[in-house]
């Protein structure tokens, strides 16, 4: 099996220890900005009330994580599969970090490619003339007959 | 097989490398298609009276202007991305007056300050306000309505499109120069939720722009008291002119073209020139008149002037705004 | 005119060649549109916004009226198959859609769908045949406190939608409220939490968060789990049609799903989504089968559907007889008008009847296209889950990255989305839910506009919230439907009576 197990617990005494955190930070920036008067409501009167339950949530999450049976297990990915999610994120990453540079067309058909290598153990040159195959197809539908304006990419313009 | 795949990957690439080739040369201007940046969503009326420009300056230069939507920020994404573009004329857009002179006086972030940091093609239109109330209100003339506010100064609600967006700024201009306290209330949404509660008296009153309110108007939904513009205002002939009654507010809503700095002189001149042919053509010419937009043929130096009042007039409202609610 | 004047007219625009087919191309591109992940309606309409300047003003304002309620029917289809919603109407759908398709009813259940779209959609047309005139005075009974009392009440209901814990439900809700407040808010323009990034200043594009959070972290999964991944069944014609006993169970919640769309629709806001997630709480609270919404039940699909339907055909009402847009797609439409020179008002009816009564009668018939179209196409849906995933799920990522992007044009919602699929997907182990984070960024900036310009406009008398019969109404009906599971506990004891099913996890 290549997955791992982990205490439900654990992940609510996490997320909710994240959340705390997080929600704390949030309610001291939303002190920062005007509060106005009651016939003036300012722009923190609201974010006050959502970081509130933000931390009310996140209280729930620890208090549920404390209570909560050890026995509880979920199961969390590890080993090859671990690492194809992680380059499935990365390769996203670089993708969008690409896009404004090189434009839709080459970095579409170069994640294409990666990530059916990914995916699957098929040979390069199947791979390359698929993601070309269907980054193309997509390319004529959407930006040449629909013309959504995506990054044409710096490098040409 | 594996021959034939890498022949189609060869050619694919010789492709690729072909049409990214560079090509922007100023004396063949414009080899390509233009994008027109507008910094608002589409609906709305800054989005209509883009594509009807667009229209026109793709039919005087020959080739295609694509409108693209970059909304956010109180226009000022939009407006950013103008100005950060490469200067090759191949990226122009809508020039929001208040984005443009407003926002960089209480916003430090933006790539742009003043009219030095970008290139004014030409000016669009004008679109002023319009003070509504309801058929059945009280007031039938924009006198009796102001005696009211100074009889009951802060209890008479005027429906603005948010606090300090060009719509709460007209009704301030006039409160400084009438020394009177209308009290203006947000609605934001850009459905016309002002005007859906000044029919349901909610509210008083309320400052509308273009066919919509003109056409709640005419279908005797709304009356018109007053216009915040000199002059006559064609599309309600018979309402009283604000500032020509002798009380300063006019700050319109007003939209023109603009570039990023450092445009090549010959693309400039052409673009320019293009430009005017397309707002001077019959089909906007309509278009405007028919929507309640005012044409207002200027130089692009007359425009940066008139800019630079703005401005003035917002540094001024700015301070004896925040004078006031110091004073309180 | 009388209505059936107004319909004969209607039908004599509409059956002409180029109305006919402006229906039809509407349809088709609105169900291509909803199908696509990411690709909303308003994206989608915007992006065809050009082609329809070249029609006549009527054939235009069909087409756009087309791919909204076409949007409508496609938007489910990727929920139900793949448990990612074509867009954020389909949300509620995911929860049982998918879960359907995993017991290999996926057929079934699209044809459930198309049924109840089409049966939504048509009867809201009739209501707004009926009802328009009147229709532009009910807008206008809602004002800052009864839309406060709607929403804030609205997000009171659906904090708990499906049951689970506390922290399950109103975590992901609160992140979901404070992702809301980022950017520059709307009645002041103040920035806040922009961390001085000025591209954070347009907000968080519920498209990232809707297509982040189901599509990004689900095909995230089936990526990990990719060798535990068995091929879908073939499905038969006989899979493909609903049961019996499916069609049985799928009226009640279409007749409560278009009462409830048409009646969102006639609201300003986002009606269909909001439309979607009343009617999957109220078939959560009324329905004889309410225990099994949630794990899989057609009642969690049929309810939602139907109601977004309605409510995309019923706000046409609104813009055709008072002229005011009553959401983003309606604003499009508005501005398509004003640039064929057709001037939207009340007078529409009097100056322009062809444009009033063929947009009507165009739904009629689309509707009917979108059923007729929609019901073979089932089977291509369907066989799609059988592309290999290597070829599959890069395509999907391309079209949801294309989507995402096109809504606002922007590279920061790309970023959002790889953010927001992260969070979804860790969110989704530990077994919190997902939809309240949804609610929350649709109904917090309603909230907090309607809350404030209510402050705004009564000059800070807070009485503005309780003293319209309207907003004291609602705030009845949300306690109402709160305690619902309470009383019926209560009438059981009192009348010593047990009702056959029990209100489990209904007590709130």
């Amino acid at each position: 099996m290549m997955s791992a197990s982990l205490q439900k617990r654990k992940g609510y005494l996490t997320i909710g220890g994240i959340g705390t955190f997080l929600a704390a930070g949030y309610l001291s920036m939303a002190l920062q900005l005007p509060l106005g008067q009651l016939e003036q409501p300012g722009a923190a009167v609201f974010p006050l009330i959502a970081g509130a339950l933000f931390l009310l949530g996140s209280l729930a999450a620890l208090w549920e994580g404390w209570t909560m049976d050890p026995a509880e297990q979920i199961a969390v990915p590890a080993g090859t599969n671990l690492v194809r999610l992680l380059s499935l994120i990365g390769l996203l990453l670089g993708y969008f970090i690409l896009l404004p540079w090189a434009g839709q067309l080459i970095s579409s058909t170069l994640f294409c490619a990666l990530l059916m290598r990914i995916l699957s153990n098929l040979p390069w040159p199947r791979i390359a003339v698929y993601s070309m195959i269907i980054t193309g197809a997509l390319y004529v539908v959407f930006i040449y007959l629909l013309k959504v304006p995506l990054p044409r990419g710096m490098l040409f313009s | 097989m594996r021959h034939v795949a890498r022949r189609i990957v060869q050619g694919l690439a010789a492709a690729l490398v072909l049409t990214a080739a560079p090509s922007a040369q100023a004396q063949d201007y414009p080899s390509r298609d233009i994008t027109f940046i507008v910094p608002f969503n589409p609906g709305g009326s800054s989005d209509p009276l883009s594509r009807a420009f667009a229209a026109q300056l793709e039919k005087a230069l020959s080739r295609n202007v694509n409108v693209e939507n970059k909304p956010g920020g109180s226009a000022t994404i939009g407006t950013n991305l103008v100005v950060r573009a490469n200067p090759d004329g191949y990226t122009i857009g809508l020039g929001d007056s208040a984005a443009l002179m407003y926002q960089p006086l209480v916003n430090k972030d933006l790539a742009y300050k003043t009219t030095d940091d970008y290139e004014i093609i030409t000016k669009l239109a004008d679109v002023p306000g319009m003070l509504v109330v309801r058929p059945d209100a009280p007031w039938n003339t924009f006198e009796e309505f102001l005696a009211d506010v100074k009889k009951s100064p802060g209890k008479i609600r005027v429906g603005v499109s948010g606090v300090r967006s060009i719509s709460d700024m007209v009704v301030q201009q006039f409160n400084r120069a009438a020394d009177v306290k209308i009290t203006t209330v947000p609605f934001t949404g850009g459905g016309g939720e002002a005007l859906l509660a000044v029919m349901g008296g909610r509210i008083e009153g309320a400052v509308g722009y273009g066919g919509n309110t003109i056409a709640q108007i005419e279908a005797g939904k709304l009356k018109v008291l007053g216009v915040f513009a000199k002059g006559k205002y064609e599309p309600v002939p018979n309402a009283m002119s604000i500032p020509d009654a002798g009380y300063n507010a006019t700050i319109p809503s007003g939209y023109s073209v603009i570039a990023p700095k450092g445009l090549p002189n010959d693309v400039r001149e052409k673009l320019v020139a293009a430009s005017q042919e397309a707002v001077r053509s019959p089909e906007f010419k309509e278009f405007t008149k028919k929507n309640g937009f005012v044409l207002d043929l200027k130089s692009p130096h007359e425009v940066s002037a008139e800019l630079g009042e703005l401005r003035n007039e917002f540094v001024g409202l700015i301070e004896w705004l925040d004078k006031k609610s110091a004073a309180k | 005119m009388s209505a059936i004047d107004g319909l004969l007219y209607g039908l004599s625009v509409v059956l002409t060649y180029q109305n006919l087919l402006a229906a039809f191309l509407g349809a088709l591109a609105g169900t291509a549109i909803g199908v696509l992940p990411g690709l909303g309606p308003v994206a989608g309409i915007a992006m065809l916004l050009p082609v329809t300047y070249s029609l006549s003003p009527s054939a235009g304002l069909i087409m756009m009226a087309g791919m909204y309620y076409g949007a409508q029917y496609g938007g489910s289809t990727t929920a139900i198959l793949i448990n990612m919603p074509g867009e954020s109407a389909s949300v509620m759908t995911c929860i049982d859609g998918y879960k359907l398709t995993k017991k290999g009813r996926a057929g079934g259940v699209l044809s459930v769908v198309a049924i109840g779209s089409f049966l939504g959609g048509t009867a809201s047309v009739i209501g707004v045949m009926l009802f328009s005139p009147a229709m532009a005075d009910f807008g206008i009974m809602f004002g800052p406190a009864e839309f406060f009392a709607l929403t804030a009440g609205g997000l009171l209901i659906l904090s708990r939608m499906s049951g689970g814990s506390l922290a399950a439900g109103v975590l992901p809700m609160a992140l979901g409220l404070v992702l809301s407040t980022i950017g520059e808010e709307q009645v002041t323009a103040q920035n806040r939490f922009t961390l001085g990034f000025n591209d954070l200043r347009q907000g968080v594009e519920l498209v990232a968060l809707v297509v982040g959070l189901y599509g990004l972290a689900e095909i995230m999964s089936v990526v990990e789990t990719i060798q535990h991944q068995v091929k879908p069944i073939r499905v038969g014609l006989r899979e493909m049609l609903p049961t019996r006993d499916e069609m049985r169970r799928a009226w009640a919640p279409y007749g409560r799903g278009t009462i409830i769309g048409f009646i969102f629709g006639l609201l300003p806001g986002p009606s269909a989504t909001m439309s979607s997630f009343a009617s999957y709480r109220l078939e959560k609270a009324v329905s004889k089968y309410r225990d099994e919404i949630g794990q899989g039940s057609i009642e969690g699909v049929a309810g939602p559907e139907t109601a977004n339907n309605a409510a995309a055909t019923s706000s046409m009402g609104p813009l055709l007889s008072l002229g005011i847009p009553f959401g983003s797609v309606t604003a499009l439409m508005l501005a398509a008008m004003m640039v064929h020179g057709v001037q939207p008002g009340p007078l529409l009816l009097t100056n322009h009847p062809e444009v009033f009564w063929g947009v009507i009668v165009s739904m009629f018939i689309g509707n009917l296209m979108l059923l007729i179209l929609n019901i073979p196409l089932i089977g291509l849906w369907v066989s799609l889950l059988r592309i290999p995933h290597h070829i599959f799920l890069p395509l999907i990522l391309i079209l949801v990255v294309i989507g995402s992007y096109s809504v606002r044009n922007s590279m920061l919602d790309l970023h959002m989305l790889l953010l927001l699929g992260c969070i979804g997907y860790v969110l989704r182990m530990f077994e919190f839910q997902l939809a309240p984070m949804v609610v929350g960024l649709v109904l917090g900036p309603l909230i907090e506009k309607h809350l404030r310009e209510a402050l705004f406009m009564s000059l800070g008398d807070i009485s503005v919230f309780y003293s319209s019969p309207i907003a004291v109404g609602i705030w009845i009906a949300v306690l109402f439907i709160m305690t619902f599971g309470l009383q019926r506990a209560l009438l059981e004891k009192l009348s010593g009576i047990r009702f056959k099913r029990t209100a489990l996890g209904n007590v709130e």
